[in-house]
């Protein structure tokens, strides 16, 4: 089961234009997957100014998606942009690390 | 189907994944592992923070325990001592932990028995279970604790043992202080004197203290306080210091007696008493001034440890417990607060063996008095039953030297008079002569003269009983009683010789049947007497019985001494003074039976 990312952003008409897709895997509600999901929002917020689109996938209820995904560990966030594909696992602490894999570094300095 | 072989870009990419996964793994960022059989929740950082909070909270627990708590290895060695355990046994932590049995509060005399329990509790692993031990602190102290020991399993093996302590020193005392004070009490509750009730009370202080020297000092009337029993004294010691006087002597003796104590200072006790366990080298920090005003002579003997516990008895201390051994410290304080208890009792002890003794001396000096008045009492009795015996034999002499005087005088000159009045009247010889009737007449009025004279006589002391003997008496007094009173009839029924009758009870058998007889005839209205007095082994007894109207006893008997009466008192009287018993049975209308019997060895 898909469920979309907090504050609404999943928004079908917008999604075309947005900069990129983010997929955040979480197990429920466990602390490592609460941090993460503030600080992707966080992130986003700060950042991306509403172009992009967050996707969470409970593992607890949805194994297989993370499965079909090669993600085996929680949380992880599958970062989709024109510019990379890419996995990262955590809590989203680094700032710098998510930066660099949607190729911001320098914006974000 | 053929599996397509990734590219180097792609294994690259998986390779940074991968080590991707891994630094969050490090970094403790990771929740869960995904795979198609389970999802793995990671939660090391909750577990580790439940466990130290957990072990936080146990270790709290045990921290701040008051009791004393000790964990124990497998080994033997010290795991754990909690602050209160530290408090009681005086050694710290860093003392305890690490150290392996014997542990350093154990005590030597109970080294055996703690071994053996420990053993139990510990190196067998047995449960929980609860036993009492006997420890010192590490400055010596002794103590009890109650333990609750407990074996701590993992898989099946002992891991630990925790003991729990409590202390339990101060039951312990009062329960010790209980036992004593109950045996001590069985001493002074015993009937006995003084001397028995304080050899015994020193045999149990002797026990309770183990001190090699004991006495009890008690105060006299004359301010003395010398020892009324003692042990362990030396002959030169006790002839010292018995005869020590509150009035001339200066010591702790009289100090603790007289009551002058400063409970400040510290030798003496709240309860008075003074104690001291190291008096060499107390004296040593003592100047020679202070030293001489007192006698020391505990000290001079060798006793290092000495207490002086006043007896107690009302309001006052009348003596004391003197306690004292060569050795250091064997009277610590809590012994002589315990001295003093058992002193107090000695005191009641000693109240209750005075009062008894006091009242043995005035039971005594009551009885002696009882005997001397009793004494008194039976002397003056005999000198009176002496005195009656007297007066009836001199009555009886009286009455025997009348008769004769009356025999020969009066009776000789009436005699002489009748023939000289019937010589005259031969003379005359001529029966018309009208003296004749004159002189006959006269002779008529001596003769009546000469019988009356005669029969005072015999009322006296008929001669005849002196001539002839008691039964031929008795038969003419009968005789003489019927031609008088013609109206009643007696029957005799004598089985005695007269060789049997004691002569001195002739005169008393007599004296009975004629009061008898003369009560009979004045006042029974009786038409029937029966006799009987015979010898019966080796008594004589003597009964008359009449069928008259009888009396009422107590009346009469309540009369006899105002009144002239029925001369029953006289009868008993001449009965039992002459070594007889007299009893008399009467009921109005059925007549009268008087018993009178003597015994006849001792008259014979």
């Amino acid at each position: 089961m898909k469920r979309s990312g907090q504050r609404g952003r999943v928004e079908g008409a917008e999604t075309r234009g947005k900069a990129c897709i983010f997929r955040l895997f979480v197990a429920g509600d466990e602390r490592n997957s609460r941090q993460a999901r503030e600080n992707l929002t966080q992130f986003c917020e700060k950042y991306l100014n509403r172009r992009y689109e967050v996707e969470i996938v409970d593992v607890l209820e949805d194994f297989k998606s993370a499965l079909e995904n090669n993600v085996l560990l929680t949380p992880a966030l599958i970062v989709n942009s024109h510019l990379t594909h890419i996995t990262i696992f955590g809590t989203l602490s680094d700032t710098h690390k998510v930066l660099s894999a949607l190729q911001l570094t320098r914006g974000a300095s | 189907m053929r599996i397509k072989k990734p590219t180097y870009q792609e294994l690259k990419e998986r390779l940074a994944e991968a080590e991707a996964a891994l630094a969050a793994l490090r970094r403790e960022e990771v929740d869960a592992v995904v795979s198609e059989q389970h999802i793995l929740l990671l939660r090391v950082k909750e577990v580790e923070q439940a466990l130290r909070e957990s072990e936080e909270f146990s270790s709290s627990l045990l921290a701040n325990s008051p009791n004393p708590i000790v964990v124990i290895n497998s080994d033997t060695s010290i795991r754990y001592a909690n602050p209160a355990m530290e408090k009681l046994t005086g050694f710290s932590k860093a003392e305890l932990v690490g150290t392996k049995a014997p542990y350093p509060w154990w005590t030597e005399e109970t080294l055996e028995k703690i071994h053996k329990d420990f053993e139990e509790a510990v190196l067998k692993g047995k449960g929980a279970y609860k036993l009492e031990e006997h420890f010192q602190t590490k400055s010596g102290e002794r103590f009890f604790v109650e333990i609750t020991s407990t074996s701590v399993k993992s898989n099946g093996e002992s891991k630990y043992y925790l003991g729990s302590w409590v202390d339990i020193t101060e039951r312990k005392r009062v329960e010790e202080a209980l036992e004593v004070s109950n045996r001590f009490l069985q001493i002074i509750n015993k009937q006995m004197g003084m001397t028995p009730l304080l050899k015994e009370f020193l045999a149990e202080i002797h026990s309770l203290t183990g001190c090699a020297a004991l006495g009890v000092r008690l105060l006299d009337d004359a301010g003395n306080i010398p020892y009324h029993a003692y042990v362990g004294f030396n002959q030169e010691f006790y002839e010292k210091e018995s005869p020590l006087s509150m009035k001339s002597d200066q010591c702790m003796c009289t100090n603790v007696i007289k009551g002058e104590i400063d409970p400040a200072l510290p030798f003496y006790t709240a309860g008075g008493s003074f104690y001291i366990n190291a008096t060499s080298r107390f004296l040593a920090t003592v100047s020679e001034r202070e030293k001489g005003k007192t006698r020391n002579e505990c000290n001079r003997v060798g006793f290092e440890s000495v207490a002086l516990v006043p007896i107690p008895i009302g309001d006052g201390i009348h003596g004391l417990v003197h306690v004292a051994d060569p050795r250091e410290n064997m009277v610590p304080l809590e012994m002589v607060e315990l001295l003093e208890k058992v002193a107090m009792q000695l005191g009641t002890g000693i109240h209750r063996v005075k009062v008894e003794e006091a009242l043995q001396k005035a039971h005594n000096g009551l009885e002696i008095r009882v005997q001397e008045r009793t004494a008194e009492l039976v002397a003056t009795n005999e000198a009176l039953r002496h005195l009656s015996r007297k007066l009836l034999s001199a009555q009886e002499d009286e009455r025997r030297r009348i008769a004769g005087d009356l025999h020969d005088t009066l009776g000789a000159s009436l005699a002489g008079i009748k023939l000289m009045v019937e010589n005259s009247l031969k003379q005359i010889g001529d029966p018309a002569n009208a003296a004749n009737e004159s002189l006959n007449t006269i002779i008529l009025e001596i003769q009546e003269a000469l019988d009356e004279c005669r029969r005072i006589q015999t009322d006296l002391r008929p001669s005849m009983l002196d001539d002839l003997g008691l039964l031929p008496t008795l038969s003419w007094y009968f005789r003489r009683f019927q031609t008088i009173y013609s109206g009643i009839r007696i029957e005799q029924e004598v089985q005695i010789m007269e060789d049997d009758v004691p002569p001195l009870l002739k005169i008393v058998v007599f004296r009975v049947t004629q009061e008898s007889m003369n009560n009979i005839a004045k006042h029974s209205h009786s038409t029937l007497v029966r006799l009987s007095l015979r010898k019966l082994n080796d008594r004589m007894e003597l009964i008359l019985q009449d069928n008259g109207r009888g009396f009422n006893l107590e009346k009469v008997a309540s009369q006899e001494t105002t009144t002239r009466g029925l001369g029953l008192t006289s009868m008993r009287e001449r009965t039992e003074l002459s070594g007889g018993s007299f009893n008399i049975e009467s009921t109005e209308g059925k007549g009268t039976i008087i018993r009178a019997s003597w015994p006849l060895r001792e008259n014979d």
